[in-house]
């Protein structure tokens, strides 16, 4: 558990966009399953793939 | 630029969002997941930093919808060049105006021309020489180019708007007369207009 914590917090740090420092990368905290598919169209008519990061906590 | 920009990153907290937990089998956490923009499984995270950098970037360019930026504006005017496809060069900087316009050739429509042009990306600054020479007083700066052609100003065919459509319509009227076998002689490249 402790191993893929710190991957993806290496990831989020190499992976960061301009402005985002130390990894602190926003994330897109879905509120719920209906958000989920909203959120599923929009990035379907932008044309972009999507991370899913399930945790227990936020 | 970075994948990160192209992929979306979502977190999903157990108790609030247990139907998508549910529709993909997860049942341990941290889990994570790359789906397509449609939002169909297409991989599981891997285990090491270093192999999730690259799946994030292989994702990014296998699902992402976008033209095949080349590397630079030397090798996409070779390419341009060498299969007699119009250049399509996106001036930009690193302002929101010029992020947004990047989603645009994201654009369902503007998609099926892809393979029909050569596309790069351009960061330029405003105040450079190269600027002025060539005239951009504004970004994010879309022009289409005849490659082939070495007059500065007949190889510039159309300056384009950012917008998806835009883009598509003006690419597509000049894939209409466009030869393959010469440079193109489509009159001087004419303003966008202003919205």
């Amino acid at each position: 558990m402790k191993k893929l914590s710190l991957a993806i917090a290496a990831l989020f740090v190499a992976a960061a966009p301009a402005g985002d420092h130390g990894g602190k990368i926003a994330w897109t905290h879905v509120k719920n399953a209906k958000e989920y598919d909203a959120l599923i169209e929009q990035s379907n008519k932008a044309g972009k793939p999507t991370l899913l990061y399930f945790t227990m906590d936020g | 630029m970075k994948a990160s920009t192209k992929v979306n990153r979502w977190l999903l907290l157990a108790g609030k969002t247990d139907a998508v937990w549910k529709k993909f089998g997860v049942t341990g956490a941290p889990t994570l997941i790359f789906v397509d923009s449609t939002g169909k499984k297409v991989g599981t995270g891997g285990r090491d930093a270093a192999g999730l950098i690259k799946q994030f970037t292989e994702t990014a360019e296998k699902y992402g919808r976008a033209p095949k930026w080349a590397e630079s504006e030397e090798s996409a005017s070779g390419d341009a060049k060498k299969d007699a496809k119009p250049l399509v060069v996106f001036y930009r900087d690193d302002k929101a105006k010029s992020e947004s316009a990047e989603q645009e050739f994201s654009d369902k429509g503007l998609a099926e021309l892809y393979d029909k042009a050569v596309w790069v990306q351009k960061t330029i600054d405003l105040k450079s020489d190269e600027a002025k020479k060539l005239g951009i007083t504004a970004l994010p700066a879309i022009w289409i180019i005849d490659a082939r052609v070495d007059d500065a100003k007949a190889r510039v065919l159309k300056k384009s708007a950012p917008k998806g459509a835009t883009i598509k319509s003006d690419l597509a009227a000049i894939l209409k007369t466009w030869k393959k076998d010469e440079g193109s002689t489509e009159k001087p490249a004419e303003e966008p207009k202003k919205e």
